[in-house]
């Protein structure tokens, strides 16, 4: 009898296990409708989409079923980007979105047993060290010829392509601004270490960040590496806080954590166009860095097929000019896209050195982490 | 000399033969043997190598080179002070949140047994609350809240944040928040202890005309120093471990914990993860065994066994209101806490906009409903097994005497202890590309304990043990799907010997089923690609996002990885050919069980377990192992081993007692150690940060990442998800519980915190 009793609630128990892992999504809030799927239309990539992929691929039967994307652009994008591909291809994608600095640590250590089958965005610094540990995958993509400028926005081994174009800016909380008369919103790069910023600048930790190491490197470039030290340590003295990922500062500057945040200019757009916070964007009048956005196949990718379809899709006008639709404001690296927000391009860039960005980061940033991020003067 | 040189030997050479029948004594009792088996393997193959990776990894190069560069930073003079401050700063933040959580805990305490408190229950359960949140919620409310921008400070208040003023940020806010969170463990320890403090001392003090201050420093307190002294180390231990609460709210002030986390995904430098990890296990473990041998030991003396009949009701009103309405304004604040949490979900934009809004849900409904169904699925797929396993644990521990014991015991609780972060990289560096070494070593093991197990002398143990593996690795060598056919295929004949022999239906059909099951693994994919073609069709979104999941967890129950399959299939090879009386069957059968699991060990790379499902599960049950043992541990050491006794005396051997007279007796002990296993993995951070993977996401590890990419909204919105499935979880199991049991008490869920 007791027996019985026990094989009973044990049942039960696998039951209710399954069924809750089962009734999870009804026991939310009312199941949201449908994402703004229906937006998409006035896409492009939806109203031809034979034009997307190459007709050599046509002929190619489709057997891959799923893509495991490594995704490092914000969440929004990433979900969009999967739908749209989910639609065009009948291929699942499962993703996970990580900073660039956590995906090129994840690319590494999974290097004899990968998981990810691409990686889509993140400054290509990252993808040039990835490639320089040979973790990626060569892949002669027909729409490289797409590309607008492909000595700068391609591998010239066809390791990765760029997809995106972002420059850097500076975000000031308009707010603070009205409460600290005399204080205007900064247009230097000297202008960040004025007095009345102490304490009130954010920007990521350029370990785990893209954004925050494009920032200094821009500044090493401008200044060459012995005053562009003694610059960053008065830079990183002015910090509130350093975040994990690159375009936290600006949501937290539009908050009021801090007065001014170091973080690519499409992030301002989008924080100030969908979450109306109120940020001025302004940009270092003797010029910026920029950010190229890459994508790549990684070597080993279990879904090969898949990867390629998603590296050839993301190279074409139809799949680049989706971001404005999910709040990502970056110019595209393919001709025949209208850009949202031209202006974003319209500033003085530095002839930003990728190469030589990509080769020093190591260095770069472990003199950060161990020279100016623990020194005392940031510990009050 | 010669005589004693010659003593030390014999004595090894006796403890040693005491070992050795001590070992085959214990072999003959099949039941003992297995629960052995299978829980020394799983904590050595998931607790102890493991941590043996993260701290040994910390003195070699990536190339393998005997380096202690990283330890020899803390002492010069580029590196040592940044270094040396994190290490003093965690430290200081262990003995101030140990400090005040342990008052606010005797605090409680005291109101509770002691000041007749109105609405005792009530409170009770709210103190409890923040043992089942996520480990950053709290962090993420205060933000809300106290925040520079925060509903408090700038709405209420109406202060703005000027330079170099103190904010939440830092080391204040981090204790204050820890201090909230951990405050439920001292609470418990020290209720328990003063509710077993016998009156009669106190009393006696009082009537020799002691004032009540005098009373209570010299008579109550030292009482309860074991208790105290026990939460408060606890409590250091916790504090050390956090990783969640440092990454929101510690601001520029670096902690060991955080520091590893950071080398680990922004530097991608495992050895100096390691090196730190070690810096940080050492005090949690010296900590930890200070508070399990020595205070432990010593509060046994003041507790004399059953609770005392009458409590002492404190007569002071000034000293029992202070504790009641100081409970009470620490209730009041953790309900304010959680109430911000449901609330930020819903505002348009924190801190600028806080008009109610849905957009955040829809996001996180729409993009979150993977990693939703993925934690829940994997969660309740793991609590039965940590539960099972816990109780097992417990049973061997309380009832049965072995050699080893005390390490089986330790080590059980040992992947609970460190922390989790330890416990993650430890789980990459071993699993990513294993060594083959290991699965050899494992399978030796396994393979020696199945053929002392089915042959029955020397000749037919070796035959067995050397044909099956010969076979085995023969096997392994074949394509995958006609593996899994011809192992499958094995045990369907075994099936189909058993019927016969006119077995009983229930063991053939058992058999049968597993042949099924291994087999499976061939259709795994196809069983699953009509949901998963399904999802497809629909439109893209929510419902395509949660029933491509299915699929995915189908295939996940049914193609576990091989060689996990493998140690399964050990120990059912042992249950189903261990008594074949027949010798001509013996040595067939027993060499095809012992090829089953050795192709299935040997096929692929053993133990690459990184990027799945499994090794979560694994970080999982590894986890809240302790809980559950804890749970089982209390539930037997009340039930009186004579009623066993009696069972075995009657003739009824070992494995019918367990299965008749302890299961039921622990049953409770079990439903408790559910509810803790699935509230453990629901919660877990630190050790499955570093586990996720684009198939398994885990909501903890989202809202990490969307609390900076999409905003506290989403992370509000995904902390009150998980709040909320673990409330209806435990609801429903102690529903459950509470109709089955209800002439016997139900579970008290306490226990297991």
């Amino acid at each position: 009898m007791v027996s019985k009793k026990i094989g009973i609630i044990l049942a039960l128990l696998m039951v209710i296990s399954l069924v809750l892992s089962a009734c999870g999504p009804t026991a939310t809030p009312a199941p949201a409708e449908p994402p703004p799927a229906a937006e998409p239309t006035q896409a492009p990539a939806q109203t031809e989409p034979t034009k997307a992929p190459e007709p050599t691929e046509e002929e190619m039967e489709i057997t891959d079923t799923e893509l495991n994307l490594l995704c490092t652009p914000q969440e929004q994008w990433c979900q969009g980007m999967k739908q749209e591909f989910e639609a065009l291809y009948g291929i699942t994608v499962n993703y996970v979105r990580m900073s660039s600095g956590e995906a090129l640590a994840r690319v590494l250590a999974e290097k004899d047993n990968p998981t990810f089958d691409i990686w889509w965005g993140g400054p290509i610094d990252s993808f040039v060290a990835a490639k320089g540990e040979g973790v990626l995958e060569q892949y002669d993509s027909p729409n490289y010829a797409n590309i607008r400028d492909p000595e700068k926005m391609a591998d010239v081994d066809h390791y990765w392509a760029g997809i995106y174009v972002g420059t850097l800016g500076f975000a000031t909380n308009k707010d603070w601004l009205a409460a600290n008369p005399g204080t205007a919103a900064p247009t230097s790069w000297d202008d960040l270490l004025k007095p009345e910023f102490k304490g009130q600048l954010m920007v990521a930790h350029p370990s785990t960040s893209g954004t925050s190491y494009t920032a200094i490197a821009t500044v090493l470039q401008m200044r060459g590496e012995e005053a562009g030290w003694e610059y960053i340590k008065q830079y990183a003295a002015q910090m509130a806080q350093f975040t994990k990922s690159g375009a936290a500062p600006a949501k937290f500057v539009g908050q009021g954590e801090a007065a001014v945040a170091i973080v690519f200019s499409h992030d301002i757009v989008n924080e100030i166009e969908n979450n109306k916070l109120p940020l001025e964007l302004t940009f270092p009048e003797e010029g910026t860095g920029y950010e190229i956005g890459g994508q790549a196949i990684l070597k080993g990718a279990k879904n090969m097929q898949a990867a390629k379809l998603w590296f050839d899709w993301a190279l074409t006008p139809e799949a680049q000019s989706l971001g404005p639709v999910y709040a990502a404001y970056q110019a595209p690296t393919v001709n025949g896209v209208e850009l949202s927000h031209p202006e974003l391009m319209e500033v003085n860039l530095i002839d930003y050195d990728f190469i030589w960005a990509g080769e020093h980061k190591k260095e770069f940033v472990e003199k950060f982490t161990n020279e100016i991020a623990t020194a005392d003067n940031l510990k009050e | 000399m010669a005589i004693t040189h010659e003593k030390p030997k014999r004595q090894f050479l006796s403890g040693a033969i005491t070992r050795i029948r001590e070992f085959t004594m214990i072999s003959r009792d099949p039941v003992l043997f297995l629960s052995l088996m299978i829980s020394g393997m799983i904590i050595f193959i998931f607790v102890i190598l493991p941590i043996y990776k993260t701290v040994s990894g910390g003195f070699f190069t990536p190339e393998g080179q005997w380096d202690l560069s990283y330890f020899a930073r803390y002492f010069d003079d580029y590196y040592g002070p940044g270094l040396r401050l994190a290490f003093m700063d965690t430290m200081k933040m262990g003995v101030l949140t140990a400090t005040f959580g342990s008052l606010v805990g005797f605090i409680f305490a005291y109101a509770i047994v002691r000041c007749n408190m109105p609405g005792k229950n009530i409170v009770h359960w709210l103190a409890l609350v923040p043992t089942v949140s996520p480990p950053f919620a709290l962090a993420l409310s205060m933000i809300l809240l106290f925040g520079r921008s925060g509903l408090i400070t700038k709405k209420v208040l109406g202060i703005t944040y000027v330079q170099g003023a103190n904010d939440i940020y830092g080391m204040d806010g981090l204790v204050i928040v820890q201090t909230i969170t951990f405050f439920s463990v001292a609470y418990l320890i020290i209720r328990a202890m003063l509710e077993r403090l016998n009156p009669s001392m106190e009393e006696a003090a009082a009537s020799l005309g002691a004032g009540r201050w005098h009373i209570f420093r010299t008579v109550t307190l030292p009482l309860l120093i074991p208790g105290l002294a026990g939460s408060f180390l606890l409590l250091f231990v916790e504090s050390l471990a956090d990783l969640g609460n440092p990454l929101f709210i510690a601001g520029n002030t670096t902690v060991l914990s955080s520091q590893i986390f950071l080398a680990v995904i922004g530097e991608y430098d495992y050895q100096k993860a390691s090196a730190i990890s070690f810096v940080l296990i050492i005090p949690t473990l010296v900590l930890y065994m200070l508070q399990r041998y020595y205070v432990n030991r010593r509060s046994y003396i003041s507790v004399t066994g059953k609770p005392a009949s009458a409590q002492i009701i404190e007569k002071d009103p000034i000293i029992r209101w202070s504790a009641i309405i100081i409970s009470y304004l620490i209730c009041a604040f953790v309900i304010l806490l959680y109430a911000t949490i449901v609330y930020g979900s819903f505002s348009f934009s924190w801190g600028v906009d806080f008009t109610p809004s849905l957009r955040h849900w829809e996001h996180t409904i729409t993009r979150g409903v993977e990693a939703i169904l993925d934690t829940t699925f994997l969660s309740a797929l793991a609590t039965p097994f940590a539960a099972l396993l816990g109780m097992i644990i417990a049973w061997l521990v309380v009832r049965k005497k072995f050699s080893g014991k005390e390490v089986l015991d330790f080590s059980s609780n040992l992947g609970g202890a460190v922390p989790g972060t330890i416990l993650g990289i430890g789980f990459i560096m071993a699993f990513n590309t294993p060594q083959l070494s290991l699965a050899i070593v494992i399978y030796a093991l396994l393979a020696l304990f199945f053929a002392q197990a089915v042959g029955k002398n020397a000749l037919e143990r070796i035959t067995i043990l050397i044909l099956g593996t010969g076979a085995g690795v023969l096997v392994s060598k074949l394509e995958t799907a006609t593996l899994y056919y011809l192992v499958g295929g094995i045990y369907i004949l075994i099936g189909l010997l058993q019927a016969v022999q006119k077995k009983r239906f229930a063991t053939v059909a058992a058999v049968s089923l597993v042949g099924l099951y291994l087999m499976s693994t061939n259709w795994a994919t196809q069983l699953a690609k009509p949901i998963s073609d399904f999802s497809r069709t629909l439109e893209r979104g929510f419902w395509s996002n949660a029933i491509v999941q299915f699929s995915d967890h189908l295939k996940t129950l049914l193609q576990p990885p091989p060689s996990l399959m493998a140690i399964g299939m050990m120990v059912v090879g042992v249950v189903i050919l261990a008594n074949i009386q027949k010798r001509s069957l013996r040595i067939p059968l027993g060499i095809a069980g012992l090829l089953v699991p050795c192709a299935l060990f040997f096929t692929g790379v053993p133990f690459a377990l990184v990027g799945g499902a499994y090794i979560i599960m694994a970080a999982y049950i590894v986890r809240s192992l302790p809980a559950s043992v804890r749970a089982g541990v209390a539930t037997l050491q009340q039930i009186d081993p004579s009623i066993e006794e009696a069972s075995n005396s009657l003739g009824a051997d070992a494995q019918y007692t367990f299965r008749k007279v302890t299961l039921p007796l622990i049953t409770p002990a079990l439903l408790a150690g559910l509810i803790f296993s699935f509230t453990r993995h629901m919660t877990s951070l630190s050790a499955i940060i570093f586990l996720v993977s684009a198939k398994w996401r885990i909501v903890t590890a989202s809202i990490l990442s969307e609390w900076e990419q999409g905003g506290v909204s989403i992370a509000a919105a995904y902390s009150t998800v998980i709040i909320l499935f673990v409330l209806i979880a435990i609801g429903v199991l102690s529903l459950i519980t509470n109709r089955m049991f209800r002439g016997r008490g139900g579970v008290d869920i306490s226990q297991g915190f």
